[in-house]
């Protein structure tokens, strides 16, 4: 019995060395040669049966829990969902909202890009009601730098000019006020003329023009820059309509403003440019960016 | 004895190298015992002629694989553990289970020694006090293991 055990014993930790630098040489050859990794995939496959069949029950009850849970949860998620739509569907108006903002913004950015002067966004916060006095009021003043008389402009052209100032705010009377005179040339023809205010916020009238000029409906009246207000070039009104009456000097002429002056939300405040006639302005403008 | 025996002592350790691979939780992962040297330690304490090392390096093998260690890793603990087991087999089994279950966690702490001392340089593995439950865990396994081990033994009169 004695000798027996004594063999098998030592035979067992003959084996359990032998075993044991086996185990050493694989662990270095894995992790400094590829070949164990055949070895590993084999091994793997032969597993994967046996790792299935274990695990099934496991995943089994694991998913039977989850649907039964879900089944239960069914009601409250829905209202969980409907409540997320709902917050969802005003969070989607406010960016619609916000993406029109954006298109305007830049739109008004590009414009103010093109006159290469520096400009300042306001935001038209009121409007005057009275049908004769077409005046807005907007979300700066004194105190940002506004001046009465600066040219107020918008992404399509010339809205109208600072009329009175205050500390926050300041009024300006569109190019549509009965009392709003702007010199203008017709841009095809260089007639020059008045583009005057109407009452009318989809109206203006161009007078002092004689009968005999070239003016045409659809022609682009822009800014002339005389005035000392606005730079020249700049859109203001499109000719809707020509009646020449030989009786009278003047051609009647109709036209239409190149901004939607009802439809304002944004404008830009033209800054001041010093030493520089404003006629100069536009023109030195284009050469030299500020 | 010869068939049955055999595959019932292939089937326990395959299970248990199955189980050992079941994608857990993260605390459950914790918690998780080493079946197959709970498995491997019983039927070397049963039969210790006939499953020692070299079934120990073989199932240690499959670990390794089953569960990503580096091969051999495994293989080299569950031979060392075996052989301590099967060297000792006589006192051992003299044990009653609660003295048996130390014995089993202090072999269970080698065993996740020498994992955390091969692997923890290689995988950023931290060597902290979490590590070590696994041990208490497959401590605490070793009862019903080896009370479910032993009703299978003496129903297929295995050795």
């Amino acid at each position: 019995m004695g000798f027996h055990a004594a063999t098998r014993q030592s035979r067992t930790g003959i084996s359990t060395l032998v075993l044991a630098v086996c185990a050493l040489l694989l662990m270095g050859a894995d992790s400094h040669f590829g070949w164990t990794q055949h070895i590993r995939s084999a091994l793997l496959t032969a597993l994967y049966p046996v790792q299935r069949a274990v695990s099934a029950p496991v995943l089994l009850t694991h998913t039977f829990g989850q649907e039964a849970w879900e089944y239960f949860q069914v009601h409250e998620r829905n209202e969980d969902l409907e409540r997320e739509i709902r917050q969802l569907r005003v969070a989607k108006q406010e960016l619609e909202a916000m993406r029109r903002e954006n298109d305007r913004l830049r739109r008004l950015l590009n414009e103010a890009q093109r006159l290469e002067r520096q400009v300042s966004a306001a935001q038209i916060v009121a409007e005057s009601p009275d049908p004769f006095h077409h005046t807005l009021t907007i979300s700066r003043g004194e105190r940002h730098g506004a001046f009465a008389g600066q040219p107020v402009i918008s992404s399509q052209g010339a809205v109208g000019q600072v009329s009175t100032i205050a500390p926050l705010t300041a009024q300006i009377i569109l190019l549509t006020d009965p009392n709003s005179a702007t010199p203008v040339l017709v841009s095809s023809s260089r007639v020059r003329g008045i583009l005057a205010g109407t009452g009318n916020k989809d109206l203006l009238e161009l007078r002092y023009v004689p009968t005999s000029a070239n003016v045409e409906s659809g022609d682009q009246l822009v800014t002339s820059g005389l005035g000392g207000v606005f730079p020249k070039g700049l859109k203001a009104a499109r000719v809707v309509e020509v009646v020449r009456d030989p009786r009278s000097p003047f051609a009647k002429v109709k036209a239409r403003p190149a901004v939607p002056l009802s439809r304002l939300e944004d404008v830009l405040l033209l800054e001041r440019e010093d030493k520089t006639e404003p006629g100069e302005q536009a023109r030195q403008a284009g050469r030299s960016a500020p | 004895m010869s068939w049955t025996g055999h595959v019932v002592v292939a089937l326990s350790v395959l299970i248990a190298l199955g189980l050992g691979s079941i994608p857990l939780a993260e605390p459950a992962s914790y918690l998780w015992p080493d079946w197959v040297l709970l498995t491997l330690a019983y039927w070397s304490l049963a039969a210790p002629q006939r499953y020692g090392v070299g079934v120990a390096f073989l199932t240690g093998i499959l670990q390794d694989v089953a569960i990503g260690t580096l091969l051999g890793l495994h293989a080299l603990i569950y031979v060392l553990i075996v052989y301590v087991l099967i060297a000792n087999h006589l006192r051992i089994r003299m044990l009653h289970l609660g003295a048996q279950t130390l014995v089993i966690l202090v072999l269970a702490l080698v065993s996740l020694l020498l994992q955390l001392w091969v692997e923890g340089p290689n995988q950023d593995l931290m060597v902290n006090l979490w590590a070590l439950v696994p041990a208490m865990t497959t401590a605490l396994f070793w009862s019903p293991v080896f009370l479910l081990l032993r009703s299978l033994r003496q129903h297929f009169a295995i050795a």
